[in-house]
């Protein structure tokens, strides 16, 4: 309850900075973590929390600073509004430009320097002065004839909202008629590989040392809390206990860490997983919609304790266009973004959907969660509506209407069950197996209440979002994979060929063709129906 | 247009029939002994390609059927004929998603379209009335051609389905049929023609057929027919 006044608090007072008087992050060549053991003390559930409330992130998020750092490596705002990531320009070359050429090019254009490509990178990072405008610098980079594309590294967010009361049952799955989906194709199998490119998932059993810097909260209303360095720390994490299985997890990786330790250090990608994969008929907790997939967590967003601790990286548009490329690489068949952000294009975000859909990948995409906010441009989600292979995903409540914080726009292609407390209370949410956020939130309590973390304490909790949404349309897309159905562009055509028609008739804005129909579109069509 | 000529049609046989009152006589004198009115059985086997082709292509992977069934005709004064034969056809396929684009790129391995592995049945049952004309300037070989109706009643069924989903309709068409008949032995002949039928308001509303924009469950038969009579 306490959190919760809080939350209320920081919700009200709008966005908070942290600020960390350890080494900024970028600044730390050492690796930020230790894995000490893959086996923890074992997982701790505390079975259905509807009072428990994650807070609210609508195309933002808590925000964090390294203390004295701040001018150096705090995100920057760019004309648009959107943040990026300072001292960092992402620059895509034509390929038949040499590593000489491009270097000349840098030269002529900047101060800055080229950093060695990263794995799964077709372009390049070119670090910039931090004080320098990434987007001025962009546009004169672009004008270049040797230049594809340059952009800043724009920011990339978890989308969900928060909730509070409580739900007791899957509304989301009848309402797409699920049940009869699963006579036709029951879960599909471990040959489909679904990757969930998100905060990573609780996948494993684990303890992981940390060193945990000290930082700052500043509250929009002018209010600072300093909050104190906890030091080096030995944080537990245990695997879902209603998504571990044998083999169920393929190739994890994380770009954020620059590891294969995708561990969810904020219980947004486990709860998005469990709604694609959720162990089902097992007995215990909730049901997922494809629930004999492989997950493949991709961790390409990061939060608050991410940057606490200390992570190389950020979530940007760069980490999201290697998770991308990096699960087609891997055979991912299905690609789960519940992320998005607004601002200008992501054109290496396009290229790297475009190169998987090229792969035989489809793409789930969240449209966004900011209706209420001014409804802005969804920049990754738009980018699905102009690839055939890739859907932008809106959210409906239980009632099939448009959630009310469902962002609308030309590029919603789809709409799921993404939950809505609004009028509903907790029954109206979406509920998955993800961590007790008392633990794992205490950057939210005040600074003497305030401590380290366990991610080893599960609960089933009320989320709701279009990032709830998304994991619906994945999951019926590795069922029609497992019918068969290969092509991307096909799997797209398909979940709108048969979607239920919603709102004005025909595509529309709030919609797009319409709410998912499961069983309908495993179906398929007859000679005469 | 087709309705109105399905209404048409009965009337024509109706005023050929009468044409053919005055024919007995006339045959008793040209044909000797040949009956007025020579009642005749009649077993049948036809193979059918489908108009719409390119739906029977994707349920069952060829557009091409089997009917099988028998019947009774009549030649009026020689030259006349009227029958009415049963066909049944049957034959089990997959339901599908149509293809994404329409058509794959070149060396694409996908199979278009899509076949779900969810199996479907399709039953044709036709009752068709037809009457016309036989050219009797030879004694073993009669060409002969028509016109008539046909009453069809088309059911589909899947697995997986719910109440409602399964499908069960009826219609009339029309049919055009040229052939030749040659007489084996006095009381035996065989036939061989080729048969046109029309029938619409069956397919085409829904499912692949109308992704495809196909309407006519009929198509052009060739149909081989044992005849047990004069």
């Amino acid at each position: 309850m306490f959190r919760a006044r809080v939350l209320q608090m920081v919700v009200a007072s709008g966005a908070i900075v942290l600020a960390s008087v350890a080494l900024g992050r970028g600044q730390s060549p050492a690796p930020g973590r230790v894995l000490l053991q893959s086996v923890s003390s074992g997982a701790v559930d505390r079975g259905l929390l509807p009072d428990e409330a994650p807070p609210p992130a609508i195309g933002g998020k808590l925000s964090m600073r390294a203390l004295g750092d701040e001018a150096v490596h705090a995100d920057r705002i760019g004309a648009s509004g959107a943040a990026y990531q300072a001292g960092r320009l992402i620059v895509k070359f034509r390929d038949e430009v040499s590593t000489s050429a491009r270097l000349s090019a840098l030269s002529a254009m900047s101060s800055g320097s080229i950093a060695t490509r990263k794995s799964y990178a077709n372009f390049d990072i070119v670090t910039l002065d931090p004080a320098e405008d990434a987007e001025a610098a962009a546009r004169a980079f672009a004008s270049r004839a040797d230049v594809e594309y340059a952009q800043p590294a724009y920011r990339v967010y978890a989308h969900f909202v928060p909730n509070d009361p409580l739900y007791r049952t899957q509304w989301n799955l009848p309402n797409i008629d699920m049940e009869r989906a699963w006579d036709i194709q029951p879960g599909a199998t471990s040959s489909v590989v679904v990757a969930v490119l998100d905060t990573g998932i609780a996948f494993q059993d684990a303890i992981v040392r940390y060193n945990a810097r000290s930082f700052r909260a500043f509250l929009s209303n002018g209010a600072i809390l300093q909050y104190p360095a906890l030091g080096t720390i030995d944080v537990p994490f245990a695997a879902a206990t209603d998504l571990r299985g044998t083999n169920r997890f393929a190739t994890p990786h994380d770009f954020i860490w620059e590891d294969n330790l995708p561990l969810d250090l904020a219980g947004h990608g486990t709860h998005v997983s469990g709604t694609i994969g959720q162990l089902t008929n097992n007995g215990i907790g909730t049901a997922g919609v494809a629930y004999n997939v492989r997950l493949m967590p991709v961790k390409v967003i990061d939060d608050a304790w991410d940057f606490i601790f200390g992570s190389p990286n950020e979530g940007t548009d760069e980490t999201v266009s290697r998770g991308i490329r990096y699960a087609a690489d891997n055979g991912a068949k299905v690609i789960n973004m519940s992320i998005g952000r607004t601002g200008p294009p992501a054109p290496v975000v396009e290229d790297a959907i475009r190169y998987a859909v090229g792969k035989g990948t489809f793409i789930a995409i969240a449209a966004g969660n900011a209706f209420e906010e001014g409804n802005p441009r969804q920049v990754i989600a738009e980018i699905a509506s102009r690839v055939e292979g890739a859907v932008s995903v809106a959210a409906v409540d239980l009632l099939h209407n448009r959630a009310f914080y469902s962002g609308t726009g030309t590029w919603v292609e789809l709409a799921a069950p993404g939950g809505s407390s609004r009028g509903f209370g907790t029954a109206g949410t979406i509920y998955q197996q993800t961590y007790d956020l008392d633990f794992v939130d205490t950057y939210d309590l005040p600074p003497a209440l305030y401590r380290a973390p366990r991610f080893d304490v599960l609960a089933f909790l009320p989320f709701q979002g279009t990032s709830m949404a998304t994991p619906h349309v994945s999951g019926l897309a590795a069922l029609l994979v497992q019918q068969g159905i290969t092509s991307p562009a096909a799997i797209e055509a398909a979940l709108e060929r048969f979607a239920a028609d919603r709102g004005a008739t025909g595509r529309d804005n709030e919609f797009g063709h319409g709410e998912i129909s499961a069983r309908n579109t495993l179906r398929g069509l007859g000679l005469s129906r | 247009m087709i309705r109105e000529m399905t209404r048409l049609v009965p009337a024509l046989l109706l005023i050929l029939l009468s044409l053919a009152a005055p024919a007995p006589l006339a045959a008793q004198t040209t044909a000797g002994a040949y009956p007025a009115f020579a009642p005749r059985a009649f077993v049948m086997f036809s193979q059918q390609q489908f108009a719409a082709k390119e739906t029977f292509e994707a349920i069952f992977g060829e557009s091409t059927g089997s009917f099988r069934g028998g019947g009774v005709d009549v030649v009026i004064a020689r030259n006349i004929f009227a029958e009415i034969g049963f066909a049944r056809f049957e034959q089990t396929g997959e339901r599908v998603f149509p293809c994404v684009p329409a058509v794959p790129p070149p060396g694409s391995e996908v199979k278009c379209p899509f076949r779900l592995g969810i199996p479907l049945t399709a039953k044709i049952r036709s009752v068709e009335f037809v009457a016309g004309y036989r050219v009797t300037a030879w004694r073993r070989v009669l060409p002969y051609g028509g016109i008539g109706v046909g009453s069809h009643r088309y059911q589909e069924s899947s697995e997986f389905a719910a109440a409602g989903d399964d499908v069960s309709v009826s219609a009339s068409g029309l049919v055009l049929a040229g052939g030749v008949e040659v007489r084996l032995a006095r009381f035996i002949g065989v036939t061989v023609d080729v048969r046109r039928s029309t029938i619409e308001e069956i397919i085409g509303s829904g499912g692949i057929s109308k992704e495809f924009g196909e309407n006519d469950l009929g198509g052009t038969a060739a149909r081989f027919r044992i005849i047990i009579g004069r």
